[in-house]
């Protein structure tokens, strides 16, 4: 199963993966990560170790905005872990789409599929046109 | 003369406090990072640049080359946000002829051997050392992370070592 990491500013990764439970349902193989109170180094290597922990399974990171600490630390892993795919902008759609299509999208295709999604979930909401 | 609108030691160097929070209040017209490591890294410094809105230019400057670019003045006419990763660091460039009015110390996070004045400033003995130096210098200190929250004199924390008793906030 690809598993996914989140890691975002204060307690939004935490409370993304709590809502998606109450949508969703239980699952697994989800680790929410703040960067509250962790130097950069503190920050990477708790990423890198929850990486490591997956012993080669797939992993998908999403980080809240690219420019911040905690996609700093994101671009640090990719240096040393190709393999690891990086989605920034997460939302509530992605994290959505992520769960419900990592057991039937093949890996190459899941991140343009939870791109999409999030995408697409970003418009205006007009009665009349939706 | 260089304006130096902010001089800050963070452990991030650029990120989103930097970015969204002093950048958009100060509005300077470049970011300078003084650092060893990072002047010298390609890769660190491409991290970095992605972190850099498109209005705002940076230079990645080692220690001695921004002492040497203050000192002369290189920066004239331009409000620079000048970021230093360690105590240490700011410190040294002092030593190398540079006077700074203020440093804001805003995010020193745990490091071995630390301990905590805030809950954003950890020091160990030596960044203690250091900073009542800078002090006993005429350096102002504090203590802010973003614009919006108080600046907190971080004088009378580094002389006694203790955490404030408003760390908890």
């Amino acid at each position: 199963m690809v598993a996914c990491i989140i890691v975002t500013h204060g307690r939004l990764a935490e409370e993304l993966v709590d809502t998606a439970r109450r949508v969703f349902g239980d699952f697994s193989d989800c680790f929410a990560v703040t960067n509250e109170g962790k130097s950069p180094n503190a920050l990477y290597e708790e990423m890198k170790q929850l990486v490591d922990a997956l012993e080669g399974r797939p992993c998908i990171v999403f980080v809240d905005f690219t420019g911040g600490s905690c996609c700093h630390a994101c671009m640090r892993l990719r240096v040393d872990r190709e393999d690891v795919v990086i989605i920034s902008g997460v939302n509530l759609p992605m994290l959505l789409a992520f769960l419900n299509k990592r057991d039937s999208v093949p890996l190459d295709q899941l991140p343009e599929e939870i791109l999409d999604r999030g995408h697409k979930a970003i418009r205006l909401v007009d009665p009349d046109t939706l | 003369m260089t304006s130096l609108s902010l001089v800050r030691i963070d452990d991030r160097l650029i990120h989103g406090q930097v970015v969204l929070g002093w950048a958009r209040v100060l509005k300077p017209d470049r970011i300078v990072v003084a650092n060893d490591r990072v002047a010298k890294s390609d890769w660190e410094r491409r991290l970095y640049t992605a972190s850099v809105p498109p209005q705002l230019k940076a230079s990645f400057l080692t220690l001695e080359e921004t002492a040497a670019q203050i000192r002369s003045g290189a920066f004239k006419d331009e409000s620079i946000v000048l970021l230093f990763e360690s105590v240490a660091d700011a410190h040294g460039v002092t030593e190398a002829g540079v006077h700074f009015d203020e440093i804001n110390v805003g995010g020193l996070h745990y490091h071995e051997g630390a301990r905590e004045l805030l809950p954003f400033v950890y020091v160990s003995e030596d960044d203690r050392r250091l900073l009542k130096d800078l002090a006993g210098k005429g350096v102002k200190l504090i203590a802010q992370d973003i614009p919006g929250n108080p600046a907190i004199n971080l004088v009378p924390l580094v002389v006694t070592g203790a955490a404030s008793p408003s760390a908890g906030i």
